[in-house]
């Protein structure tokens, strides 16, 4: 999806009116002129400033306000770019009551799916890839994966 | 010469010569999958070096980056698909040459001169490093200003198509680092009340994001069909490496010099050197009208400059802390965290860690002609790993990854929302690299504006009150003028300026 440089330059106007009325009131260091608010206000011009050329080289292209990029035209693109962000969402709602299985799991299955991997493979591949991370990540670089629902059987 | 010593007992030691080892596998194996970068396999590195000491971790990622930028020769060369962007430069060229029957021939060119150019970056390295950092220790923090600002605004003019595109990317990782409380004045800034965002944004579940997530989303939404394999024969890649050592010398020396030369600007990095390398030899070669129909001379020129680039890179980052492209602007990431805040204090109080450094560069770049050798020769089956079955895997390993950088839940969130931005920002042409850099120098370009706005009272002719900073200060604005004065001139020239995206919309 490709934005006109018009509407990116808008979009960007936008992203300087907040930087700008968000750091207004940031105080200054005591004593001194300046403080928390200065730097993110010269960011706000430089969007600004950007958003001008590109309003104006906008304009003048005649290109359409969107341009559908090639994968939004693949029969799949839209829906898997879709459900990939989805299952990241489902990982972080609901990983710690879950368990770090019981939750990627059903991600690599589906994500496979998605890709028209067999049934078998894929769910062959998410319980190997599961277990492995799990012992790697969690066993030998000690970081704390939560166990979730299958904590009672945790064998380590 | 005890410091030298010292530093062979740390790189020789079993654990830290097999995890250079299995770094260099991981790296040739990332780069030679079409679709997955070096900076990538860099990404997918950190997360696991969090676990180990500073000189394993700092070799693995070293090892890396050098056997994924060689790697990325592969599929360009057999499927015309650069497996990173520092290959791209000569990649139809290559491509060409599989045409004429000489995969070979090209991969060995590749291989070869990519191990020689990076032992040369690597000697420049170790030569002008320690210099610099007895230049840099009378820096204050104007000049750090005026560095600071020199590799931004390299990174967003010169490596971008577009400019405005470039400064645009730079603008919204400044504004990223802007988060937080870590800031002159202490005060937290843009959180929502999260307590999360008080440290600031991780940068380096921002950095997963932007290099990983987005490209799984790419691949998926391109289908992540599996690639035709080349029905091409390859033989013996050492074959014909005396004639072109013979040949070729020259273009080698001219391409290590560039590479090195471009690698050092704060800013500018590998894919940059390839290019401009490529464009040199052209230029100066006899055999002008054989380029572009497989012609081994323009390859050995650019891969020549692309591997001297990566370890020149590591002199700006070294010694200010400058990082010169997006895989040294991570490397520094994971130096911070590790306690060797780079500077040229590192170079003073822990010379071993830095000699150990350089040795690795050494190792690196020698066990790439063995590894390198096994993989063009398994070149076709590296090929044919499925990325169907490979995407949903390293989605995995992103989501573990950015969790692990402090064990919190909220990194992922973070991962997401800036793999998004990544894909948004690549469907519209705007540059991925110069925001990573915004992010990374973003704290630092404000501690020494507002330091020296402090000392000065608010002069702003203070900015070029010393004569390194004034040099650098000079030379930053004439970056920044000159694409308005060629716009200008354009506007006064009759014909009509060509409109619509640059050379990287592609």
């Amino acid at each position: 999806m490709r934005l006109n440089d018009a509407l990116l330059g808008l979009l960007l106007f936008g992203v300087a009116a907040a930087l700008y009325l968000g750091s207004r009131d940031f105080r200054p260091i005591p004593g001194q002129q300046i403080g928390a608010g200065a730097f993110p206000t010269v960011l706000a011009t430089g969007f600004a400033l950007c958003g001008v050329i590109l309003v104006i080289s906008g304009l003048r292209s005649r290109l359409p306000a969107i341009v559908w990029t090639d994968w939004t035209r693949e029969p799949d693109g839209i829906r898997n770019v879709v459900v990939i962000i989805a299952l990241v969402i489902f990982y972080i709602a609901f990983s710690r009551q879950l368990g770090f299985m019981l939750t990627m799991a059903p991600i690599i299955l589906i994500m496979l799916r998605l890709f028209d991997v067999g049934w078998l493979l894929s769910l062959t591949i998410a319980v190997i890839a599961v277990l492995g991370m799990q012992y790697l990540f969690g066993r030998f670089l000690l970081v704390p994966l939560p166990w979730g629902l299958l904590a009672p059987i945790r064998w380590w | 010469m005890g410091a030298i010593e010292q530093a062979a007992g740390l790189v020789f030691q079993w654990d830290v010569l097999v995890t250079i080892f299995f770094a260099a596998v991981f790296g040739m194996f990332v780069g030679a999958i079409p679709g997955l970068t070096a900076t990538m396999a860099i990404a997918l590195l950190v997360p696991v070096t969090f676990f180990m000491d500073p000189i394993p971790a700092v070799g693995a990622m070293v090892t890396c980056a050098a056997m994924a930028i060689f790697a990325g020769d592969i599929p360009g060369t057999l499927l015309r698909i650069p497996g990173t962007p520092a290959s791209a430069a000569y990649t139809d060229e290559a491509y060409a040459m599989t045409r004429k029957g000489e995969a070979e021939k090209a991969l060995g060119a590749n291989l070869l001169y990519s191990a020689l150019g990076g032992l040369v970056g690597t000697a420049v390295l170790i030569f002008a490093a320690p210099h610099l950092a007895e230049v840099a220790l009378k820096f204050s923090s104007t000049e750090y200003f005026w560095m600071a600002m020199l590799g931004l605004t390299c990174a967003a003019f010169i490596s971008s198509g577009s400019p405005v595109k470039g400064l645009v990317s730079l603008l919204i990782g400044l504004s990223v680092a802007t988060i937080g409380l870590n800031n002159p004045a202490g005060q937290p800034r843009f959180t929502f009340g999260h307590t999360e965002m008080m440290g600031g944004i991780d940068f380096i579940a921002a950095m997963i994001g932007l290099f990983a997530v987005s490209e799984i989303l790419r691949n998926a939404a391109g289908g992540a069909r599996n690639l035709p394999v080349p029905q091409v024969p390859i033989g013996n890649p050492l074959r014909g490496w005396g004639t072109m050592l013979r040949t070729y010398w020259r273009q080698q020396i001219r391409g290590n010099v560039v590479g090195v030369g471009v690698g050092a600007l704060p800013g500018a990095g590998a894919d940059l050197a390839a290019w401009i390398a490529y464009a040199v030899s052209r230029r100066f070669s006899k055999n002008k009208e054989k380029y572009g129909t497989g012609h081994v001379e323009g390859i050995v020129e650019a891969t020549s400059a692309n591997n001297a680039a990566v370890g020149s890179a590591w002199v700006p980052a070294l010694v200010f802390g400058i990082p010169g492209d997006t895989i040294t602007a991570i490397v520094i990431g994971v130096l911070f965290v590790k306690g060797l805040n780079p500077g040229p204090t590192l170079f003073i109080f822990n010379p071993q860690n830095i000699y150990a450094i350089f040795l690795i560069f050494i190792l690196a770049n020698l066990i790439m002609i063995p590894l390198g050798y096994l993989a063009i020769r398994a070149g076709r089956q590296l090929l044919r790993v499925p990325r169907r079955i490979i995407m949903p895997v390293i989605l995995a390993f992103c989501m573990v990854g950015a969790f692990a950088t402090n064990n919190a839940v909220f990194n992922i969130g973070i991962m997401l929302a800036f793999g998004i931005l990544g894909f948004f920002m690549e469907d519209n042409g705007i540059p991925v690299a110069p925001c990573i850099l915004g992010i990374v120098l973003g704290g630092m370009v404000e501690q020494h504006f507002i330091t020296t706005m402090i000392r000065s009272d608010g002069e702003l002719l203070a900015f070029f009150g010393r004569p390194i900073a004034a040099g650098l200060g000079v030379v930053t604005l004439l970056i920044w003028i000159t694409p308005m004065i060629m716009w200008l001139r354009r506007r006064g020239s009759p014909t009509p300026a060509p409109q619509g995206a640059g050379p990287e919309g592609a």
